[in-house]
């Protein structure tokens, strides 16, 4: 689906409040939508908080990944050297640095889907699967709202919510973040507000607990919103927790340093349901080309970032949600 | 009535935080034009009755557009240089960029006055501001002209004035959230253009 033809179509359906799903890539080139229920006859598996088109089912065991082969460190390095050298000379304040990793798996994509705890997750025609925990935007009555996820740390250390909400590094990408998305929602919402600074989530993986660190940022939409819905999703793109700011450097920055499109990592999946839009950010991302399996992970780099704490990071990252 | 009110133009150097700019501004009554720097022909007169250079990334030197415009506006137009666009202002009336031995990103910190002057009404002596930057000025290349405003708790320069002209500028982001007195100040820049 062409760029015009999508944001046309999506102005369309919400004028006519026709329910459907979207997914758009990082670079904002191959977007696509379809009615809602044609989903799962496209071989489209989606649970979006309530909603979900397909039969549970409980796998034999839940997959795991039993290899994980990571970019090495001396490579990593030679990326984030790059992007410190852009951060020193004022080109981005903050930018997010992913690489995939080849991993091997226990099942196929459809497995990890089924056995993967989370609210939000996607199955793509074999293509990949994503299981994000972080949601991106959701309009209810007029009200936008976002919810930015910048901040990992391993539960399972000690005091490991008051290190995570102490520490002045990751203080800063967040409110980075948060003025960046702000400034996102402000392209189409008035009366912006972030009504929740740096709240914390736990989320369960087969291996140990993970604490996130979110906010909650809301602006108010004209009543209208529905018929240029196509044109509202098109602008906030591409989602400001996974890029940095400001955005259309950075991006630059990150396509001549990762060196390989993103593709649907990283992009953003969703639903009309005919009335309000609930979304995510594709990230916690696994791929399939041919017989091999890639899991995209990373982290954002700022100027107090320390390099081997970002690689580690990025590994901590490659996991499936299952219990 | 929209007709009455004055015409404010936002140079915008590809920044991610104009758009909050332009909310602070909508929330005081006051919209916003936001005119691309790409877009920006200095071969044409801008009919402004103020103007805001807005923060970017980079160094000044890549915005020769700018230092164009600031020769040719009638002097007497009120101008808001924020962070880049801060540093263009005081480069082009003579103060030296420096690099950074530590760069501030999204870091919020407490700004002390240093001269009592109209953007500051009603504003703290110290308050808080967010700042974004791999840049700062000399704060001991200043010429003549120009008149320090602010300084924040590591000394770095963050606001300047013009001695007689109303072009002022300010090293952090009003705009953010982690500066709750922006809207303030905006109100205090408003209140510059001499308007009916």
């Amino acid at each position: 689906m062409g760029v015009k033809a999508f944001v046309d179509q999506l102005n369309q359906w919400g004028n006519c409040q026709k329910p459907f799903f979207f997914l758009i890539d990082f670079e904002k080139e191959k977007p696509m939508a379809l009615p809602l229920d044609q989903t799962a006859a496209h071989d489209i598996y989606l649970q979006m908080g309530d909603f979900q088109n397909y039969s549970p089912k409980s796998p034999a065991a839940p997959s795991r990944i039993t290899q994980k082969k990571v970019i090495p460190y001396e490579h990593y390095k030679g990326a984030f050297n790059q992007v410190q050298s852009h951060l020193k000379k004022g080109d981005t304040y903050l930018l997010n640095l992913t690489f995939p990793s080849q991993i091997d798996l226990e099942g196929n994509l459809l497995d990890v889907f089924h056995s993967a705890q989370s609210s939000h997750k996607l199955y793509f025609k074999g293509e990949f699967v994503c299981f994000s925990p972080e949601r991106f935007i959701q309009i209810e009555n007029n009200q936008i709202a976002t919810f930015p996820m910048k901040g990992t740390a391993d539960a399972d250390t000690p005091a490991a919510a008051q290190k995570i909400l102490e520490n002045t590094k990751e203080l800063w990408e967040h409110s980075t973040t948060v003025d960046l998305l702000r400034n996102d929602l402000s392209i189409h919402a008035n009366h912006i507000e972030v009504e929740q600074f740096r709240y914390l989530d736990t989320i369960h993986t087969s291996e140990k607990k993970l604490l996130q660190v979110s906010s909650k940022i809301t602006g108010q939409l004209e009543s209208d919103w529905q018929s240029r819905l196509g044109d509202l999703l098109w602008e906030l793109l591409p989602a400001g927790s996974i890029c940095g700011a400001p955005k259309t450097k950075t991006c630059e920055i990150i396509a001549a340093t990762e060196n390989n499109k993103r593709g649907y990592y990283t992009g953003v999946y969703g639903i009309f349901d005919g009335k309000h839009v609930y979304s995510a950010v594709a990230i916690r991302y696994i791929e399939q080309q041919n017989d091999l399996f890639y899991y995209r992970s990373g982290g954002g780099i700022t100027a107090q970032s320390n390099c081997s704490e970002e690689y580690e990071e990025l590994i901590q990252k490659i996991y499936v949600p299952a219990i | 009535m929209a007709e009455s009110l004055p015409r404010i133009i936002l140079i915008d150097a590809n920044d991610s935080f104009v758009h909050n700019i332009k909310d602070r501004f909508l929330r005081l009554g006051h919209q916003l034009e936001i005119l691309p720097y790409a877009d920006y022909d200095p071969n044409r007169p801008l009919e402004a009755d103020a103007l805001i250079l807005s923060p970017g990334p980079g160094h000044t030197s890549e915005y020769p557009k700018w230092f164009q415009l600031l020769q040719q506006i009638e002097p007497h137009i009120p101008v808001l240089g924020i962070c880049l666009g801060f540093q263009l202002l005081a480069t082009h009336y003579g103060a030296k960029l420096n690099p950074m031995e530590q760069v501030v990103h999204g870091q919020q910190q407490k700004c002390i006055q240093l001269s009592s002057h109209p953007l500051w009404e009603n504003i703290p002596q110290t308050f808080t501001v967010g700042r974004y930057h791999s840049w700062e000025i000399d704060p001991n290349s200043l010429p003549e002209t120009l008149l320090p405003l602010a300084q924040a708790e590591d000394a770095c320069l963050m606001a300047i004035a013009h001695k007689s002209l109303p072009h002022l500028g300010v090293q952090f982001h009003p705009e953010s959230f982690m500066c709750p007195n922006g809207t303030q100040l905006f109100k205090n820049f408003l209140a510059l253009i001499p308007w009916e």
